[in-house]
């Protein structure tokens, strides 16, 4: 049986995107508030999804719903919450095998839904308040989430460049805000939060598997349920400005290699060719950063170009020695003139195009991609199946490459670098 | 040429395995509706393969450390100049490669045109090119690699761990090397290895997808250079059962510290290696799976957070390791914890309501892990370049026949507090 998709509207800013292919062994179900980012609610959003994959009213304690997913034969529940450009996603999925795959097709679907359901929408409460030994709980562990940031020097490095790329902006803000702040967040901000996420957040909900036949009407209906208001409005789209001078901030730390983030930005508003620019320079084995900037100048271990199309902005990312920081800043420049130059052959475009159709293609294999892929188009505006998108590479030409590379400016660089003196040479 | 077909009912699913008359095993998972075709072609060399001999070799021969994955990354290179990535560019296949401790692969992914891949990647990894100046180009690259690390601190505790816990097996070395070690590599050292290891007789094609395994082996056919069984042997040294170590710190930029604990075991082969696998995974669980009285007190107590997890770390007859790690701001208090719930493990028992849960969660696990085509491509290869006399689906039988009284006398030994080490990594004071 071919792919089959649909999206629609079923309640007050409540949308249902269904995906199902028959290959499949398992479903997934992604039930997500979406709001825009702002400095006070990001931390609490993400900590109300946190507590309520804690324990709900029928199941109400984490070991409790711990044995019954691992008796629907290890079904997943996890928390989603991320960022997209301005907006973010806060919510829950749950992932199980589908009935036909049980032991003796033993029905596990809707006991699998009603956890993810439950813990939504019928939450532990004492009091009208979250559980407190929960709310504790996840409080230290969001205190925990913000100090070891630091552990991870990419993700780390990535968040402090996004600071000074988007200042000013939604965007820059810290998804997890300060331990102080972590902190001071008190029980009834959180019940107040997840009432107003219930209320007023725009709900997506994204089911992707083999079938949904058997749940479809225990979602919708619970969602029917909900005591609606008039959902905040926003767009995905946002463009970032452009800075009218290149900002540099170096960083120190106890490293060994050094992390280089370079951003550029353009108001070129279309998605596809703007793709294919970012691969053309950077998104592939062959392009120009990798086969020059690493394989013929051995700069850097990696050197990556990708487009965050909600803020129009390409990220150029690099890890280099600290000694070539300069060298490396150079030689990613003089690649992007190369383009805009029109310095690469008709090849060098097919293959960039050929390799974006692989990635959208293989799509269509894996529930979370597929489920993202839509999402994604969603945030677009547009509902192309991956073989569309892949005839829209492919009619790029090499002139809307030139123009769009044309189109970028340089907004902004960020070196995490070791604190040791080397001999500078840029 | 020899055919066997690997299948199980409950799944509904099957392998072919073909052992090619030029010695090269070659593994094939038709995924029909699929749309992407995964490949995998490895060798049984990684960087505990240190010090081994053939029938070329005079004796046994001790090599740099971090030379298997030198190795890998020079093979991308062929004498015209020209890059294999170029020529995966035409098909629009993602390529890549990797070296572990034991495996070394290559492989590609692709949703059209698969047999010029296959091809490509046939082709490409039996022609190694090694020359001087490639050779001495490759090592600022590699160089920056090791020091990317060197900078994550869970890459940083993992490695202490290996090394306090064992005393001789060069599992204790990293797959990278040093900048020191891979300084000393040669093109000859590098031929020298290739020909022991890149034998077609210590290597295995995997693929998975939307394929037609005539065309497969049609271009297999065509592709393989048969090469004489040159009898390879690693030499492994004899590693005492007792920990090196049992405690091991560091300092790197850290917000929280970093914890590892690893537990020694015997290894073992075959299908009791797998059992044990099993049995030891179910322990793991038992001890401090989410569904644990430990992993819940512990994270209500805040002295740990949920990043914590549990993993085998296992080579069929040569290391066996249960491992858990996270982060916490007192490792030695989670440790100590650790080890008292072991102790009332081994006086009262493990649960038996939750080891009835736990293998449910072993089946849909192995559900789940067969919906997508590139786990099933990596599985294959795993399971065959790790133990020949495995398939894929032995583990079903195991978990539906294993007994609580099976678990319960692996206990002592499986989770040995006598034998196990703990490294952690803090922030520099």
């Amino acid at each position: 049986m071919p792919i089959s998709y649909e999206r629609k509207m079923i309640g007050e800013g409540i949308a249902l995107t269904e995906i199902t292919d028959q290959k499949f062994k398992s479903n997934y179900i992604n039930i997500s508030f979406v709001t825009p980012v702002d400095a006070v609610n990001a931390p609490l959003n993400s900590l109300v999804t946190e507590i309520l994959a804690c324990a709900n009213a029928k199941l109400p304690t984490l070991i409790e719903i711990s044995k019954q997913l691992g008796y629907l034969y290890g079904a997943t529940l996890a928390t989603r919450s991320r960022r997209v450009g301005d907006i973010q996603e806060n919510g829950l999925s749950i992932e199980y095998i589908c009935d036909e795959f049980t032991i003796n097709k033993e029905v596990i679907s809707d006991k699998a839904v009603d956890i993810l359901l439950d813990c939504l929408f019928d939450p532990l409460l004492e009091n009208g308040l979250f559980c407190e030994k929960y709310v504790s709980m996840r409080k230290k562990e969001l205190e925990d989430n913000i100090l070891a940031e630091l552990n991870d020097k990419f993700g780390y490095s990535t968040r402090r460049a996004k600071e000074i790329v988007y200042k000013g902006e939604p965007a820059s803000i810290s998804m997890l805000g300060t331990v102080d702040n972590a902190r001071s967040i008190t029980s009834q901000q959180l019940i107040q939060r997840y009432e107003a996420l219930k209320r007023s957040a725009c709900i997506e909900v994204v089911m992707c598997g083999r079938s949904f036949d058997s749940v479809r009407e225990r979602i919708v209906t619970r969602l029917l349920n909900l005591e609606r208001e008039k959902t905040v409005d926003f767009k995905y789209k946002s463009f970032s400005p452009l800075k009218d001078k290149t900002e540099y901030k170096y960083e120190s730390q106890d490293v060994n290699q050094s992390k280089m983030v370079m951003a550029f930005k353009s108001s070129f508003d279309d998605v596809y060719i703007a793709k294919v620019f970012a691969a053309v320079l950077g998104g592939t084995p062959t392009s120009k950063l990798f086969a020059n900037v690493r394989e013929k100048m051995s700069l850097c271990y990696y050197c990556s170009a990708a487009y965050a199309d909600m803020k129009g902005t390409l990220v150029v990312s690099s890890g280099v020695a600290k000694e070539n920081i300069g060298k490396a800043e150079k030689a990613v420049l003089q690649q992007l003139e190369a383009v805009k130059n029109g310095d690469f052959t008709e090849e060098e475009l097919e293959n960039a195009k050929i390799y974006l159709c692989t990635g959208f293609k293989s799509n269509n294999d894996s529930i979370y991609r597929m489920a993202e892929y839509y999402i994604v188009q969603n945030y677009r505006e547009t509902s192309y199946s991956p073989e569309q998108v892949c005839n829209i590479f492919m009619n790029v030409t090499k002139q809307q490459v030139i123009d769009c590379a044309r189109s970028f400016g340089y907004d902004s660089f960020y070196v995490l670098q070791p604190e040791t003196e080397v001999s500078e040479d840029e | 040429m020899n055919k066997q077909i690997i299948k199980s009912e409950e799944l509904d699913e099957q392998y072919t395995i073909v052992h090619h008359s030029s010695g090269l095993d070659i593994m094939m998972w038709k995924k029909e509706d699929f749309s992407t075709v995964e490949a995998l072609f490895g060798t049984k060399y990684g960087s505990i393969n240190n010090c081994f001999k053939t029938d070329d070799t005079d004796g046994f021969i001790t090599v740099p450390d971090g030379i298997a994955h030198y190795l890998e990354h020079k093979l991308f290179e062929s004498d015209d100049n020209s890059n294999v990535f170029d020529l995966y560019a035409s098909t629009g296949a993602s390529a890549n490669a990797f070296t572990s401790t034991d495996i070394t692969a290559y492989l590609f992914s692709c949703t059209d045109n698969y047999e010029r891949s296959l091809e490509i990647l046939l082709e490409f990894v039996q022609s190694p090119y090694f020359t001087v100046e490639n050779v001495q180009k490759e090592q600022g690259i590699i160089a920056q690699e090791i020091k990317m690390g060197d900078d994550s601190p869970s890459r940083k505790c993992f490695k202490n761990l290996l090394k306090a816990l064992y005393v001789k097996n060069p599992l204790r070395i990293d797959v990278a090397g040093t900048v020191e070690s891979i300084a000393q590599i040669t093109p000859e050292l590098l031929y020298q290895c290739y020909n022991a290891f890149y034998n077609l007789h210590n290597m295995t094609l995997s693929i998975a997808g939307n394929i037609d395994e005539q065309k497969v082996l049609e271009i297999c056919d065509r592709f393989l250079k048969p090469s004489a069984d040159k009898h390879l042997q690693s030499f492994f040294p004899e590693e005492p059962r007792e920990v090196g170590q049992k405690l091991v710190t560091d300092t790197c930029p850290v917000g929280i510290p970093v914890f590892s604990i690893g537990f020694k075991a015997v290894v073992s082969e075959g299908k009791e290696y797998l059992k044990r696998s099993v049995i030891a995974g179910m322990l793991l669980e038992q001890l401090i799976g989410q569904t644990s009285a430990l992993y819940n007190q512990l994270l209500e107590e805040g002295l740990i957070n949920s990043t914590l997890g549990t993993y085998m770390y296992t080579g069929s007859g040569k290391y066996f390791c249960c491992m858990i790690e996270g982060e916490a701001a007192d490792p030695q208090q989670v440790y100590e914890r650790v080890c008292k719930e072991i102790e009332r493990l081994k006086s009262e028992g493990i649960d038996e309501e939750r080891f009835e849960i736990d293998k449910r969660v072993r089946y849909g696990e192995k559900v789940s892990s067969i919906n997508d085509v590139k786990a099933c491509a990596e599985a294959m290869l795993y399971y065959h370049l790790d133990n020949e006399e495995l398939t894929l689906f032995d583990d079903l039988e195991i978990i539906a026949s294993l007994t609580v009284d099976e678990c319960n006398s692996m206990i002592g030994e499986i989770l040995d507090v006598e034998r196990c080490s703990l490294s952690i990594v803090t922030n520099k004071q």
